[in-house]
């Protein structure tokens, strides 16, 4: 009967260990592993509002278009209005907190937006924009 | 001689007509707007035991109220039209002839509106009494007929209120008054009949206790097959972050293995999903899809899309179609709504599945979505 809350304590502990941005170091070290260079969040700024034209004649296409760049503000699904929660770390505390998410994301919404996968270079900097 | 009226009516026959005239009032109020379906099973119920008590109390109830009284011969019923028609028909301390009949005939209509409307129930909603024992097909296919017969019974009505006025006025006798003290003027050697207060109160007492259990007009009666499970979280996250996590059982299980098997192109986009995760994803959603699950809804979109067909979309099924064809656009531009896709604004038990009647609260239609656009000069 003791042990039980001790595995909610540790298990507890862990989630906060992984919360807040946790994946980030082992996500950018892969991404530099991978080619990549310095990351730079200015830069990850730049791309995150760059306008890319939409393949189907649409409005033009940029991760604003659900995301504001202000990574501090929730956003809103730009085809069914979805609320989406801040992407920010600082806000949403499990947000860059598991690797798989974060890639699942970057891949598809990449496609989306870009029509092609992002560069390890371009993520890394898109991470580094977000939990800046 | 003693001009004084007499009791003629019993207690147990006015307090059934009063709830009869109650019961129908309230069914046919509640038949326009979904959301009032228990109200309708209720009144409906209602009027069917009110029907049983007063077939009862024709047994054993008094002179005026016996099913014996009504055993009138067609002769008598033309003869008596006859005499109306030369002004010369004779007066009745009970019913006239005609009204006899036309009693019969209306509580008969009543009776078959009742019973159809429990094979629409166990048809359409999968509840009430014959829920599980009626063939569903068979059930929906009266939905016609009941309608039609609650226009006879429409019809009936007004054919009583001229019946009833025309003897009032033959008779110079307030007879809507007499259904409700029971007192007639006497014709010679007719005799009072008692009140009978005890099997009225026993009567109330049985409709009470209906109105208190089985009939509680707040009880949803539960569908005869299990419970919709609750939204599988895996699929709520992965699915519901981007729209809203439409109930697996609102597209048939062949609908939801096409969406899986298109993922590199899901209304445009690449999901990327793992295969492990499409997987499971699609284990659950063919698990629970319409065929599979005992809602209302379910069995609408899985009776209703054509098997050569696979929408998806769920409101490109027919069943999605019909259940909104009377809803204008406006409802679903408006503020809170501003989509077809979100089932939740207006059913606060889509998560569930279950889409219960009453649970549907639209937004209110006098509020409008946007200011109009200002005039071209």
């Amino acid at each position: 009967m003791k042990t039980l809350p001790m595995i909610l304590a540790l298990a507890l502990s862990g989630g906060a260990l992984a919360a807040g941005g946790g994946a980030l170091p082992g996500l950018l070290a892969g991404y530099q592993a991978a080619g990549a260079t310095a990351f730079d969040a200015d830069r990850g700024a730049a791309l995150w509002v760059a306008a890319q034209p939409s393949p189907d004649g649409g409005p033009a296409r940029s991760c604003s278009s659900c995301h504001p760049a202000d990574q501090r503000q929730a956003g809103r699904h730009a085809r069914t209005g979805e609320p989406i929660e801040a992407l920010s770390p600082a806000v949403v505390a499990t947000r860059l907190s598991d690797p798989v998410e974060v890639e699942k994301w970057l891949g598809r919404n990449c496609k989306w937006t870009f029509g092609r996968e992002c560069t390890p270079q371009e993520k890394g900097d898109l991470l580094s924009f977000i939990n800046r | 001689m003693e001009r004084r009226p007499i009791r003629t009516w019993d207690l147990p026959v006015r307090l059934l007509h009063l709830l009869l005239a109650g019961g129908v009032a309230a069914a046919w109020l509640s038949s326009q707007d979904a959301r009032d379906l228990r109200v309708h099973v209720v009144a409906g119920l209602l009027v069917g035991l009110v029907l049983v008590l007063r077939a009862a109390w024709g047994l054993w109830g008094t002179e005026h109220a016996r099913w014996a009284a009504f055993r009138v011969p067609w002769r008598a019923v033309r003869d008596h039209a006859r005499g109306l028609l030369r002004g010369d028909a004779p007066r009745f301390q009970g019913h006239n002839p005609l009204a006899t009949w036309a009693m019969l005939g209306g509580l008969s209509l009543l009776a078959l509106v009742v019973l159809t409307g429990i094979g629409v129930q166990a048809g359409e909603e999968g509840t009430g009494l014959l829920a599980g024992r009626l063939d569903r097909d068979r059930g929906v296919a009266l939905h016609g007929p009941h309608e039609l017969l609650a226009w006879a019974v429409l019809g009936w009505l007004l054919l009583h209120l001229a019946g009833v006025a025309k003897e009032s006025l033959r008779t110079a006798e307030n007879l809507p008054l007499s259904m409700v003290h029971g007192r007639k003027r006497p014709e010679p050697g007719a005799r009072p009949v008692p009140a009978r207060v005890g099997a009225a109160l026993s009567m109330l007492a049985v409709v009470a206790l209906a109105c208190a259990g089985p009939l509680r007009p707040d009880a949803e009666p539960a569908p005869a097959a299990v419970a919709p499970p609750a939204l599988d979280p895996l699929y709520a996250r992965e699915c519901g972050d981007c729209h809203e996590a439409w109930h697996p059982s609102l597209l048939p299980a062949r609908s939801w293995l096409l969406l899986m098997a298109t993922q590199d192109d899901h209304f445009g986009e690449d999901l990327g999903l793992a295969p492990a995760l499409a997987g499971q994803l699609q284990e659950l959603l063919v698990l629970h899809a319409a065929e599979l699950s005992p809602t209302e809804a379910a069995w609408r979109v899985a009776r209703g899309t054509p098997p050569d067909q696979s929408p998806l979309r769920v409101t490109d099924t027919p069943a999605w179609r019909e259940a909104h064809a009377d809803l204008p656009e406006e409802t679903f531009q408006s503020e809170p709504v501003r989509s077809r896709n979100r089932c939740e604004a207006c059913h606060e038990d889509a998560a569930t599945g279950a889409f219960a009647h009453r649970g549907i609260h639209p937004p209110d239609p006098g509020l409008p979505a946007d200011p109009p656009p200002p005039e071209a000069p």
